[in-house]
């Protein structure tokens, strides 16, 4: 990290001289960008786009103000989005005012403001997700052909989406006005670093049953028991730490294999998209063991809380370890298909893993001088192992 | 005696919590851990199920250090006087693994749900259930497991008298299978009569141990005197 850095603040000069003499921004990468991004605005991201305070939503919700409210709070955010395709544009036109910057800003402008659109749409009517991933899309491709036709094709798209957002969107004011107490509490709490109370309000809006695989589903016996339950527990654990683990190792596959870097004068430089990428896949690895081993740690504290385990901790680890231990070989051939490294070297690289996935589960056992110790070993284990096969092997 | 505690001492810190704790009980018994908030039963217990090292003395079980017997061979069942679950798995999960921890124990889950009134909160996760539930649960994983001493701290906690019943016939089933229940509570009236023979903590020392026939004569009232008067009466005759 600290080479990375170094690195950056070297070529920092190179990059603010190349903007300032108005070189051109890889926009296609940009577009890509913000279309990851506003998907999981719209499609995965379940927080309404307007927040209010509930105790607003609550009192006037059934007068005129309410629709006055709303509407001041959308332009706001139009404004935003104004502002942010400003910034945006100007970047991509080579910080100059020309006939491309104002046409980016049109594009990211309206695209902007309908992906918010689409959010609001979304999240109070999910039974038309095809209709709005039909817009979705059509905007999107609209994006990545910039022209005035697009442009005026998007200012169209985002009439029709305000136009059923005034006059035929229903709100759906029980979700909202829970949802905006939630946002309220866990604010409340935040801003009192009340920790058991924001514990508390996690636990209670989590979902209160289990649906879908369930642990009794399989053949349970003594010696297979905490394999599924630890299965059990990756397909239950938060979607959006395992969304975000994949974008990243995403932008380290992208920042090798593209020139998206080259904005920062940094694509020329293959050595530093190896080490951004490396540093992006090590992260990923260590985030994804952290899962297990915070599990294995919580494991043995109730065991000796009261809830018995008839085995030995060493048992209970092999046990634990051995779903994530299978599910580092898909990571190693993942990591090889990206990097186009495939070979014989995939099967080492697996080991590997599973032995900087061993370490970290098994560390949370130490004390915890030594318990940093190890993950500092393993961590350098990684960064070496990862740095030579997308490299130099 | 198959168990005993001798002389156990624990001290948080420097603050010292137990003073020679001492008591013994047989297969087939139920020991009533008896005292005021703070006498030190939970400490007692976790001392007996190994979370805590005792600082001075020894608990053996047939004659073994309770600390050299092994995790697979812990012959012991615990009912904690706070319940610990694992947060993602469901009320029937939970049994579901508990059971297959111990095959060696031949009740039935769906005899224990059926026990418990638990069938319709069956893919609750822990924290969508209410106290009651929660301790039911906690009771029927405890009785899922293969031991021949179980260990109740304050099992009476959030239970309907319904439930107090039934889990008092329970104890009493244990008794029948030659089991030894060390039952630990401030709740007098509701061990009264279950109970064997009493063990009186006051201020982490043990104040009395004996049935209550004797306890009754060493506090100088009534054979039929209450628990809770024998108990106060001790502790008065203390002061």
């Amino acid at each position: 990290m600290l080479v990375t850095v170094g690195l950056l603040v070297y070529r920092l000069p190179s990059t603010v001289i190349k903007f300032c003499s108005g070189g051109p921004v890889a926009t296609i990468f940009l577009c890509g960008f913000i279309a990851v991004i506003t998907a999981f605005r719209v499609f995965v991201n379940g927080n309404p786009v307007v927040k209010l305070d509930a105790a607003t939503v609550h009192h006037v919700r059934n007068t005129h103000l309410f629709s006055e409210i709303l509407l001041m709070h959308y332009l706001l955010i139009i404004c935003k989005k104004a502002l942010f395709s400003f910034a945006l544009a100007y970047v991509v036109s080579g910080l100059q005012f020309n006939t491309v910057f104002w046409l980016y800003f049109c594009l990211f402008g309206t695209y902007l403001t309908i992906a918010d659109s689409l959010a609001w749409i979304l999240y109070h009517n999910g039974r038309i997700i095809l209709w709005v991933a039909l817009v979705y899309l059509t905007s999107t491709v609209l994006l990545f052909l910039p022209s005035v036709f697009s442009a005026a094709a998007l200012g169209l798209l985002i009439i029709g989406c305000l136009a059923y957002v005034c006059c035929f969107l229903k709100l759906d004011y029980a979700k909202y006005e829970e949802q905006l107490c939630y946002i309220d509490e866990t604010m409340a709490a935040t801003s009192r670093k009340d920790y058991a109370e924001m514990v508390r309000i996690v636990e209670e809006n989590r979902p209160q049953t289990v649906s879908g695989v369930k642990l009794f589903m399989f053949p349970l016996r003594r010696n297979t028991v905490f394999i599924y339950k630890s299965l059990i527990e990756i397909l239950r654990s938060h979607r959006q730490i395992w969304i975000f683990l994949a974008l990243l190792f995403a932008l380290g596959v992208v920042i090798v294999n593209t020139r998206i870097l080259s904005f920062l004068s940094l694509g020329e430089d293959h050595l530093m998209s190896t080490i951004v990428a490396t540093y992006c896949i090590v992260t990923v690895a260590i985030t994804a063991y952290e899962i297990p081993a915070k599990q294995y740690r919580t494991l043995l504290d109730k065991r000796a809380l009261g809830l018995f385990i008839p085995l030995s901790k060493e048992r209970i680890l092999l046990q634990h370890l051995i779903p994530h231990l299978i599910l580092n070989g898909p990571f190693a051939v993942l990591i090889s298909v990206c990097f186009s490294k495939m070979s014989i070297y995939t099967v080492a690289l697996w080991m590997i893993l599973c032995i900087a996935c061993t370490g970290i589960v098994w560390s949370k056992t130490l004390t915890s001088r030594k318990s940093n110790a190890v993950r500092l070993v393993l961590t350098i284990l990684l960064i070496t192992t990862i740095f030579t096969y997308v490299e130099l092997l | 005696m198959y168990f005993c505690v001798s002389n156990l001492s624990y001290a948080y810190k420097k603050t010292r919590v137990l003073h020679n704790v001492s008591f013994c009980g047989s297969k087939g018994e139920t020991i009533g851990l008896i005292g005021a908030n703070g006498a030190g039963k939970t400490t007692v217990i976790k001392n007996i199920t190994g979370y805590l090292t005792p600082s001075t003395g020894k608990i053996t079980l047939n004659g073994t250090d309770i600390g050299s017997i092994k995790d697979t061979d812990f012959p012991i069942s615990y009912i904690p006087d706070t319940p610990v679950f694992y947060e993602e798995l469901s009320l029937l999960e939970h049994l579901h693994l508990t059971k297959a921890l111990y095959p060696s124990n031949k009740r039935e889950i769906a005899e224990l749900l059926v026990l418990f009134e638990l069938e319709e909160h069956i893919h609750k996760i822990p924290s969508a259930l209410s106290k009651g539930t929660r301790q039911k649960l906690m009771i029927a994983m405890a009785l899922l497991r293969s031991y021949t001493m179980l260990l109740a701290d304050e099992p009476f906690s959030g239970l309907d008298p319904k439930q107090i019943a039934l889990l008092k016939h329970l104890f009493a089933q244990h008794k029948k299978q030659n089991k030894l229940v060390i039952l630990s509570t401030h709740l007098l009236d509701v061990a009264e009569n279950m109970c064997d023979r009493y063990v009186l903590l006051h201020k982490g020392a043990v104040l009395a141990d004996g049935t209550k026939t004797e306890l009754a004569e060493k506090a100088g009232i009534a054979n039929d005197a209450s628990m809770e008067s024998i108990y106060l009466e001790l502790v008065n005759n203390l002061a």
